[in-house]
Parts: structure tokens; C-alpha cells; sequence
């Protein structure tokens, strides 16, 4: 019954009010903002690779696989022999496979040898395929798909020329001058490590690598690139697959499998099981940035603490003018406690807004100048941490409250101001 | 105990925690239906105590005080502030009103708390809102009702006489005033006594009136005279 009085009031101190809900709407947004990036790069990390069933390499610990060989890390100990790999693809439980072949980059940027099934069974996010934003997937030797992120940064388009370089960094001395590449397709943004690729055929790795010994080229035994069509580009060795299952309860028993693989040590792992273990490593520092945006929400709320305080000793007069009417000391309070509830709500209203416009402005921008992906959807527990906002503000309003109180029961009908 | 006494003080002592002596001792105080009486003394006598201690805010004291025959001692802090807000219409000297409320709603505000006054209000006019319009046309504030001005425009002498019409609203049994002519000059001091005068009798209301201003004793039925820490004297003057 005193809603519409504390409307009035609040009205009268619109201004102090206005400060107090754009305090705590700033601090809402950065926590719910903090939230939602946290909740999005998770989503992201762990979605790197979706869909695919088991990741294989040469034999090293889980976490290193999946470092060099999703998201392009360090570099492998081992190969694996072209034949391992026919052997385990040929099984009748396996879908589908993609070889991947790694090694060589270009400006800092790695170089993926791969075959066309990589463009149809690689999934990122909520099971999402790669799409192109120009051009076509490669279909022959010396010719490259770039992700969007490497095209963008080196400014490639369609039709340009690319020399790669042999191993990896940016400085690297030795140029696959002889061979260079053309640019055929440039694919959409992903934010997986396929945005930092080139993506080119086993076979063009196999050519580009004719007559190098030990990573040098041998003089004398240069290729005449003209002669290719008619030489075995079949790879010898690659670097890791991923398997897709025909069924999922075949994953574990082909899993083990490979595991105990008699040609030579290999390691298969999943890649839900591996990512976990990656992110307890670095997900620390999630926690961290959650902790400070509580901090930053104490302050807002601290902020407004100190403007209903303030408030209080101009409202006194007001107080006692109710309370000399018939309001009790408790209907006072409530009101006081209502108002630091009307605000800290205001307060997260404004927030959010603020928040999901900013969403919606940067999205695009964030994505390409830092490969994060921020989706519009609401992330998961934000309702509870909004819960407790409010009932922290409900709290901090119960200072003030208590000291309208005293006031109201200290002055008697008459505020000594 | 009869209910035709609105105010009913017997053997009443009151002190501060750290006071020697007694800031009040009334024996016997009686003010009847529909009477007045002024409560004079100098600055700390213990007038704002003693309304206070009416209006059921402070309590602490010894003997007994009733309104409309509800001995303020025997009930809840709860149940005083609605006997406050039911029988009892209060004036300050200043700073009445609600400076974001509209004269009209300043004058209903009181019917907010008070479901009785709220109903005779609405008895007495149709609505709560028809009701304060009518006290403030009575208390000569028609050009405030027709120009819709904002309260803290009005003057001061305006302002009072929308808190008497706020005090009035929904016809309480008693009025406190306290001191409520001290920031009026003599013209309109008179003026405002007359008209609350008026109005009370008119509808039968006890009004119990603060001032330190002798010169308005001769408006009212009877005179109490604080005399603060020494005690006070009782000097009950028939008109």
C-alpha cells in the first residue's frame, strides 16, 4: 500500500535514484557480461571439436595429443604410418576418418594436410559444419583453403599466391619456393584453431616435401613440378586422425583397440575426456574473473548503500511526517528495504538491457578481432547469481532501514534535523 | 472508565534516563469531547514530551495516559500507531507536507493508514479524494485546489492550513497541535486559531494546542502550564 508513496518519493530524488540503478546496472552488466563470455569461451573450448569420436596419434600423454593436434601446439614426437592409419580406417565400425598431416606453416600460420573429408566431417560448436565464405574446398595438389582468420590477417583473397614455409614460426629459413600455392576458397569465422589454418591436400604436403631430406631440400634431387601428376603422392606418414563411429557404443571397444595396436604404439583418445582434463589446467582463470566481477558488484552495491544513507538523513523529516500519521516504524522500514529492492531490480533491468545491446553491437566486431564467440543466448545460473544480487541489495538495504528505525523511534513525532 | 473523555492523565511522571528531578508530573489531566485546551511553557518544559507521550511515540512513564478510553500503557507499539492513526490528527509547526504530493493527497495520506477515517471520509463525501477537496475549500484553499499548484509552492500559511485539513480528514476524536502558528505572522496566526477552532467545534473534535504564545490562551476552554524540571503546575482555567 506504500508502493505508490515510494514511487512519488523516488521521483522526488530521481536524480540520486537514477545514479544508484546506473551504479548497480553497470555492475550487473560487467558480472552477467564476465558470466556469459566465461560461459561462451567454455562452451566454445570444449566444443572445438564436436562430433568426432576419437582423436589418434602416436603414443605421448592425452592432454599433448589434443594440444598439437586440435589446437596446433607443440608439435608431435612421432608420425604414424600412412598404413596404420588405412588399417584402423578400413575397420567396418569406423564412419569416417581424416587424416591430418602437420608441420609445415606459413607466416606464422599452420599448414593442415588433410583430405576432403575434413571439410565434411569436422564439427565445431553445437555440431556445426564448416561453410565457405568464398571460393571452394581444394581438390588438387598446390592448392589452399585458408580459415578466415589467417585470410583476414594476411589479407589473401581468392586466386593469391602462398609460399609455405617447412617446420613452424614465422622466421623459417626453409621456402617451399619451388611449389607455391593458390588460394581457392577462404572459410567462415569457426573460433576453433581453423581459423588459424591453411588447409591444403595430403597429396600437395607429399609434393611440396619430393626431395627433401631431414627437413632441407637436397640439392640435385629438386622436382620438376610439371612431373607430378605422374608421381605417387600417396603420404608415407601423417601426423593424426579423427575417427567418427558408426555406433557409440563401439567408441571404447575401438578405443581400446588402438590402444593396443601391435604395428607400432598408438594413443586414441576422446576428446570430451581430453578437453576436460586441459581445462582443469586452465580453467583457474575463470574463476578468478568471476570472483572480481563479484567484487565489482559489491562496490555497485556498496555505491548505492552509501547514496541510500546519504538519502536517509534528507528523508528524516519525511520519515516522522509518516510515522506522525500512522505509519509504525515497520511500515517504515519496509519501505526503505522495498526502495533498496526497486533499485537493485531497476538496477539489473538496466543491466542487462545494457548488456544484451552490447551483445548484439559487438558480436560481430568481438569474433573477428578476437575469435570470440558470444552467443545471445541466456547462460546457465545467471538467475541465481541475479537471486542473490537482489537479496544482497534486500540486505544491504536493511542498514539504512535500521537506521530509519532508530531514527523514527528517536525523534518521536518531531525530526531533530 | 467513560469514553466521553478523550485525553484522560492520572498521576503521570515522566523523566529522562539521565535526569534528575521530573521533566512531568500531571496528577490529573481531563479533556472532554469536543473541547480545547492549551498547553503553554517555555522551550524544554516538556510540551514535546507530553505530546509524545499522547500521540503513544514515547513511552517510559509511570500513571497512566488513555485515548477515547485505550490506556496507551496497556497496549502494543503496534496498536498505538493505530490508535494514533485512527483517533488522532497531528499539526507541526513546520515541514507538514509531503513537498511531491499534491495538496489533495497530502490531505488523504492521513485516510492511508486509518481504515476508520478512511470510511467516515467517504460517509461524509462519497470518496477520500471529494473529502479533502471540501476541507480545503473550508479552510479558504479553493485557489490552491483550482490552480493545481505544487505543495512546496504554496506559503507557508497555506501549508498549514492544508496540514489542519489533513488533520481534520476522516474527523478524528482528538487533534494535537504543536506550535503550529509560530512561523505565521499575527494576522494570519489569528486566523488559522479561528478557523481550526471552527472546524473542531463544528465537528465535535478535542483539540489539544501547543504554543508558547500567551496571547492565544483566549481562544481555548481551558490552560495547562508546563514548567519543566521543577515540576509542573496545574492550572485548569474554565472559560
Amino acid at each position: 500500500m506504500l508502493i505508490d508513496l515510494l514511487w512519488r518519493s523516488l521521483l522526488n530524488r530521481r536524480a540520486t535514484a537514477v545514479l544508484s540503478i546506473l551504479t548497480i546496472g553497470l555492475s550487473v552488466a560487467l558480472l552477467a557480461g564476465v558470466e556469459k563470455v566465461r560461459q561462451d569461451m567454455r562452451e566454445g573450448f570444449f566444443n572445438t571439436v564436436s562430433g568426432t569420436d576419437l582423436i589418434v596419434g602416436a603414443r605421448t600423454g592425452q592432454v599433448e595429443l589434443l594440444l598439437y593436434s586440435v589446437f596446433h601446439l607443440g608439435s608431435a614426437t612421432n608420425n604414424i604410418r600412412w598404413k596404420s592409419f588405412q588399417r584402423v580406417a578400413n575397420d567396418p565400425a569406423v564412419e569416417w576418418s581424416v587424416p591430418l598431416s602437420l608441420g609445415d606453416s606459413h607466416k606464422g600460420f599452420r599448414v593442415v594436410g588433410t583430405t576432403s573429408a575434413f571439410f565434411d566431417h569436422y564439427r565445431y560448436g553445437r555440431e556445426n559444419a564448416l561453410k565457405l565464405s568464398a571460393g571452394r574446398a581444394f581438390n588438387g595438389i598446390h592448392q589452399v583453403t585458408l580459415g578466415a582468420e589467417a585470410a583476414s590477417r594476411l589479407g589473401y583473397h581468392t586466386g593469391d599466391k602462398v609460399v609455405i614455409a617447412h617446420g613452424l614460426g614465422s622466421t623459417s629459413f626453409a621456402q617451399h619456393k619451388d611449389q607455391p600455392f593458390t588460394v581457392v576458397g577462404i572459410l567462415e569465422p569457426t573460433g576453433t584453431p581453423v581459423d588459424q589454418s591453411l588447409l591444403v591436400s595430403l597429396e600437395s604436403i607429399t609434393a611440396i616435401h619430393l626431395g627433401w631430406r631431414a627437413g632441407v631440400p637436397m640439392p640435385g634431387l629438386s622436382v620438376d613440378p610439371s612431373t607430378l601428376s605422374e608421381t605417387d603422392l600417396t603420404p608415407k606418414e601423417i601426423t593424426a586422425f579423427l575417427l567418427g563411429m558408426k555406433s557409440k557404443t563401439q567408441v571404447f571397444q575401438m578405443q581400446r583397440a588402438i590402444n593396443r595396436f601391435s604395428a607400432e604404439p598408438l594413443l586414441a583418445i576422446l576428446p570430451g575426456v581430453a578437453l576436460q582434463e586441459l581445462w582443469q589446467v586452465i580453467g583457474s582463470a575463470e574463476k578468478a574473473l568471476l570472483a572480481v566481477s563479484a567484487c565489482v558488484v559489491l562496490a555497485g552495491l556498496t555505491g548505492m548503500l552509501g547514496v541510500l544513507l546519504t538519502g536517509l538523513q534528507q528523508r528524516r523529516r519525511e520519515l516522522a511526517l509518516l510515522r506522525a500519521i500512522g505509519a509504525s516504524p515497520f511500515n517504515l522500514l519496509c519501505l526503505v528495504v522495498m526502495e533498496a529492492v526497486l533499485l537493485t531490480a531497476a538496477g539489473i533491468a538496466v543491466g542487462l538491457s545494457l548488456l544484451w545491446t552490447l551483445l548484439i553491437l559487438a558480436q560481430q566486431g568481438l569474433s573477428e578481432a578476437f575469435g570470440l564467440y558470444l552467443t545471445l543466448g541466456w547462460p546457465d545460473g545467471l538467475w541465481q547469481i541475479l537471486a542473490m544480487v537482489l537479496a544482497a541489495g534486500a540486505l544491504a538495504g536493511t542498514i539504512p532501514a535500521w537506521q530509519a528505525w532508530r531514527y523514527t523511534l528517536a525523534d518521536g513525532l518531531t525530526p531533530r534535523t | 472508565m467513560t469514553t466521553s473523555h478523550i485525553v484522560e492523565i492520572d498521576q503521570l511522571r515522566f523523566s529522562w534516563p539521565d535526569m534528575r528531578g521530573q521533566l512531568l508530573n500531571i496528577p490529573q489531566l481531563r479533556l472532554e469531547a469536543g473541547s480545547s485546551l492549551f498547553l503553554r511553557g517555555p522551550s524544554g518544559s516538556g510540551k514535546s514530551t507530553l505530546l509524545n507521550l499522547v500521540s503513544g511515540v514515547q513511552a517510559g512513564y509511570s500513571g497512566s495516559v488513555s485515548i477515547c478510553g485505550e490506556r496507551l500503557e496497556t497496549l502494543s507499539a503496534h496498536r498505538r500507531d493505530r490508535l494514533r492513526a485512527d483517533h488522532i490528527g497531528l499539526i507541526f509547526q513546520q515541514f507538514n507536507l509531503l513537498p511531491w504530493l499534491s495538496p489533495v493527497e497530502n490531505v488523504a495520506l492521513a485516510c492511508r493508514f486509518s481504515r476508520r477515517r478512511r470510511d467516515r471520509a467517504q460517509a461524509r463525501s462519497g470518496s477520500v479524494q471529494d473529502e479533502a477537496i471540501r476541507l480545503l475549500r473550508e479552510l479558504g484553499l479553493a485557489e490552491v485546489l483550482n490552480s493545481r499548484r505544487n505543495t512546496s509552492a504554496l506559503s507557508i500559511g497555506q501549508q498549514q492550513r492544508v496540514a489542519a485539513a489533513r488533520a481534520l480528514i476522516g474527523s478524528p476524536e482528538l487533534i494535537i497541535a504543536d506550535e503550529p502558528t509560530s512561523a505565521l505572522d499575527s494576522e494570519h496566526r489569528d486566523r488559522f486559531v479561528d478557523l481550526l477552532m471552527k472546524e473542531t467545534q463544528a465537528n465535535g473534535t478535542s483539540l489539544l494546542f501547543v504554543s508558547h504564545d500567551p496571547a492565544l490562551a483566549s481562544h481555548f476552554d481551558n490552560t495547562l502550564q508546563l514548567d519543566g524540571i521543577t515540576g509542573s503546575s496545574l492550572e485548569t482555567r474554565p472559560c
